[in-house]
């Protein structure tokens, strides 16, 4: 590998650009990377189409979809040679794949790497990198950190979206105009309604084929891409290939007049820097960094902050000093390790600090203390019992008929009102044929009427429990009471009666035909018969 | 005009014995039938949606026959221009004169085929004729014979190539009657008569007796205009209409003439039911064909699954009826 060859730029970058990065070299190597997919893809596909049993043939692109990390090597292979400038042909691709394959294809197709989403990033530590075993693991661990495993992830849940998105879109399309004019149906590939032996069983192969042939490389590149980011932040590729570059312009500077030696005594130097700035960049480990306490030097401080002796006397006194500090019960020196917190990094920007200062006070048990959460949390949870209550009751009908609840379990309620009277039994007088009666020798005809209708009305919905709803006419009433009759509810007099009163009310209350006081006699001797006089 | 009890009576048997008539020929499709001929006592036109062969030829040769009327049939297509339906005027050259050439709408009964296959142009010189009920033609006006009505017929399906009619022409049309399928025993009865001694699939309204003239039509037509509608019935009518206009599900409501529609068809209603006066049951049952055309549903309703017929049952559930 050689840096001064790469043809992208080796800075580190976030990963959604690094995954962008992936596209851009796709769009460059297109030509290539697609037409050694598809010539891998397409014959995969036919033998699949061809082994595959006449029951599986609906689901058989799963298979395809299993074995599809072992296509992804081919555009691994094309993009790493390309971004080191090196073109590679499609023969030359094709040629090249089946010993793509021995890097690991079983470890490729196992346990749960082929449906891990972000396994594009791990696939140049097979393919390129040939790691196996413990080192790979650990290889992924490092590529992985970061959030750059994630990234894959997500890159690869939007792939898979936007597969199953043009698969489905594909097989609704298929479905439509294969379908018959009288009744179109999307979903006919999926629900295996061809007869065996024909070619439209091959279809859900065949949009899978076509999804993923279009998105399945541009996964690829992409976590491809993401993986040269994540190594170029680890080994620091951009500080390796700026300092290559300075000490090329630095050599070819000073070459013609120094001389090769001297300029080959730059190079070194320069590598030299390199390699004090890799190893700053790279700091070693802690156990590393902490020196053996054996190795310390003695702290000896009294004589290294002494000034010369000014006489005899003086320096017999240090003699004596020294050789008491250098008695054993002088000289205990201990070497304490320890791991200590580091000191908190200072807040950003002060400015903001100000701005959010008042918060911050509020919020904080050092201000002023306010119950804030004490405050909010039941408010949230009231809001939230709220809303599910305003639901169920928007819902109440689609509930009712998804639990199955009748109007009989729960407890009809009659309704209050038909054609504009009121029939709650509450609101009629005790003994109906009397009062109607009453009111019809009074000249309350239409009263009468209206009294001994509602009265019978009210029986209809309050003792017999007839479903009766407020926009219920006159003609819904009385078709109620026939279906009454019929299911027995009601006996076949009171349906009877119920329907000469409603032809006599109908004629009084909209064409003004008032019956004979016989007739009024006879309806009320009849009511009486059939629901008795008083309440 | 006041119409006598006898007079009423006698009329209401006309209607009853021409809806027995008709269905003699016509197996099933008893609303259809009913609402057609409740059309033709209020004097209005009709829209009839079904699919192809559910008997809509057949239903209006029957009717034409019940009453000796001429009936005419138009098959629109894109082609089709105004002249071909109302007719023109030519050069004769033996009279060095203009003629007049009437055109197949000047019938009684005309039953204008696919009418939304044919274009804007000739879409509005038909629904004018049906307005007017009178063509011009070449400056000249001919009245056309009572009784007149149009029954124009779409396809529900196969709406590829085709103009749909604007809501202010629908509106000229009294009712929109859905023909559906029929029962598996109206279906089997069908299958029945119209192969046994049958040679090919020529619709036969031989079963069907006249009954009546023109003339009568005319009169019953004015015996229905007289059917007493209360104060009560005519605001449950006008009630049902202006709530069409803010409910639900509901983006553009009926206007005026659709009250007034319902109420035309209500009084024809009440005389098949042998009545002489109009009950809010007559405008709730006049409601749906007289309104499943006038009003257009919004877009959500249209993506819940929901549809005109829908709506105003739902409408009409909850709206009070009358007070009495």
């Amino acid at each position: 590998m050689n840096l001064d060859q790469l043809q992208i730029d080796a800075r580190p970058r976030p990963h959604a650009q690094a995954i962008d990065l992936g596209s851009a070299l796709l769009r460059e190597h297109a030509r290539t990377v697609y037409l050694t997919w598809w010539a891998i893809w397409l014959p995969l596909g036919a033998l699949i189409a061809l082994l595959s049993p006449q029951s599986l043939l609906v689901w058989n692109w799963l298979l395809l979809w299993w074995l599809r990390p072992l296509i992804e090597r081919s555009t691994i292979f094309i993009l790493s040679r390309a971004v080191f400038g090196e073109q590679i042909s499609v023969k030359q691709a094709l040629r090249a794949w089946p010993s793509l394959l021995r890097l690991g294809w079983l470890r490729s197709l196992t346990w749960w790497r082929p449906i891990m989403v972000g396994r594009g990033l791990y696939q140049p530590v097979w393919v390129l990198e040939g790691a196996r075993g413990e080192l790979a693991n650990l290889r992924r661990r490092v590529l992985g950190a970061r959030g750059a495993y994630g990234s894959a992830a997500w890159f690869g849940v939007i792939c898979a979206h936007f597969e199953f998105i043009l698969q489905f879109a594909l097989i609704s399309l298929l479905g439509i105009f294969l379908s018959s004019a009288e009744q179109i149906n999307p979903f006919l590939l999926l629900q295996d309604e061809f007869a065996a032996g024909r070619w439209e069983n091959h279809l859900p192969l065949l949009t899978y084929l076509f999804s993923a042939g279009i998105i399945g490389p541009y996964y690829a590149a992409s976590c491809f891409t993401l993986y040269l980011n994540r190594r170029a932040e680890l080994e620091g590729w951009d500080i390796e290939i700026a300092l290559r570059k300075l000490a090329r312009r630095r050599s070819s500077q000073l070459a013609p007049a120094l001389g090769k030696s001297v300029s080959k005594t730059i190079s070194k130097t320069l590598g030299v820097l390199l390699a004090a700035m890799l190893a700053f960049a790279f700091p070693c480990t802690p156990a590393e960094a902490a020196a053996d306490c054996s190795k310390l030097a003695r702290p000896d401080q009294r004589t290294a902050s002494r000034s010369a002796s000014a006489n005899p006397e003086q320096a017999r006194l240090r003699q004596s000093i020294d050789q008491l500090a250098g008695s054993e019960e002088f000289s205990n020196w201990e070497c304490v390790e320890g791991w200590q917190p580091k000191p908190k990094k200072p807040e950003k920007e002060e400015k903001d600090d100000r701005d959010w200062e008042w918060l911050r006070k509020l919020l904080n048990a050092d201000g002023p203390k306010l119950p804030v959460a004490d405050i909010l949390k039941p408010v949230f949870i009231a809001l939230l019992i709220i809303l599910v209550a305003w639901l169920i009751y928007r819902n109440r009908k689609l509930l009712g008929g998804l639990l199955g609840s009748d109007k009989d379990e729960k407890g009809f309620v009659p309704a209050a009102e038909i054609c504009g009277l009121d029939i709650r039994p509450e609101s009629l007088p005790s003994d109906i044929p009397a009062s109607v009666l009453a009111l019809w020798h009074d000249g309350q005809h239409r009263a009468a009427l209206a009294l001994l209708y509602r009265a019978s009305v009210s029986r209809l919905a309050h003792r017999y429990a007839l479903e009766l709803a407020a926009g219920f006419t006159e003609g819904d009433c009385l078709e109620a009471a026939r279906t009454a009759v019929r299911n027995g509810q009601i006996s076949k007099e009171a349906g009877e009666h119920f329907t000469d009163l409603t032809r006599i009310w109908q004629a009084a209350a909209y064409a003004d035909r008032w019956p004979e006081i016989a007739t009024l006699q006879q309806l009320c001797q009849r009511w009486r018969q059939l629901h008795g006089g008083a309440q | 005009m006041s119409v006598s009890p006898e007079h009423f009576t006698q009329a209401s048997d006309i209607a009853q014995r021409l809806q027995a008539e008709i269905a003699r020929s016509v197996v099933g499709q008893t609303d259809a039938v009913r609402a057609v001929l409740a059309s033709l006592l209020a004097g209005g036109h009709v829209l009839l949606e079904g699919m192809p062969g559910l008997g809509k030829t057949l239903l209006v040769k029957a009717l034409a026959k019940t009453f000796s009327g001429q009936f005419a049939r138009i098959q629109f297509t894109p082609d089709l221009m105004p002249a071909d339906v109302v007719g023109h005027a030519v050069f004769d050259l033996k009279n060095q004169s203009f003629t007049v050439r009437r055109g197949p709408i000047f019938t009684h009964l005309l039953l204008a085929d696919e009418i939304n296959r044919a274009p804007a142009k000739t879409q509005s010189a038909l629904l004018e004729v049906m307005q007017e009920r009178q063509v011009t033609i070449e400056g000249e006006s001919h009245p056309l014979d009572a009784p007149y009505m149009v029954l124009a017929t779409q396809n529900p399906i196969e709406q590829e190539g085709t103009y749909p009619l604007p809501e202010a022409q629908l509106d000229r049309f009294l009712v929109k009657v859905l023909m559906d399928y029929p029962s598996a025993a109206e279906e089997l009865e069908l299958a029945r008569l119209t192969t046994q001694g049958r040679i090919g699939d020529a619709l036969d309204v031989a079963a069907v007796n006249t009954l009546i003239k023109p003339e009568t039509v005319a009169t019953l037509q004015q015996v229905v205009a007289q059917v007493r509608v209360d104060e009560q019935v005519l605001d449950y009518a006008v009630r049902i209409v202006r709530a069409t206009r803010d409910w639900p599900g509901i983006g553009i409501g009926a206007g005026p003439r659709g009250a007034i529609a319902l109420i035309r068809l209500a009084r024809a209603w009440a005389v098949l039911e042998q009545r002489d006066f109009v009950t809010p049951d007559d405008v709730k049952q006049a409601a749906l064909p007289v309104l499943r055309h006038r009003i257009a549903i919004t877009p959500e309703a249209e993506l819940e699954g929901l549809d005109a017929d829908r709506l105003l049952r739902g409408l009409l559930e909850q709206l009070p009826a009358p007070r009495a």
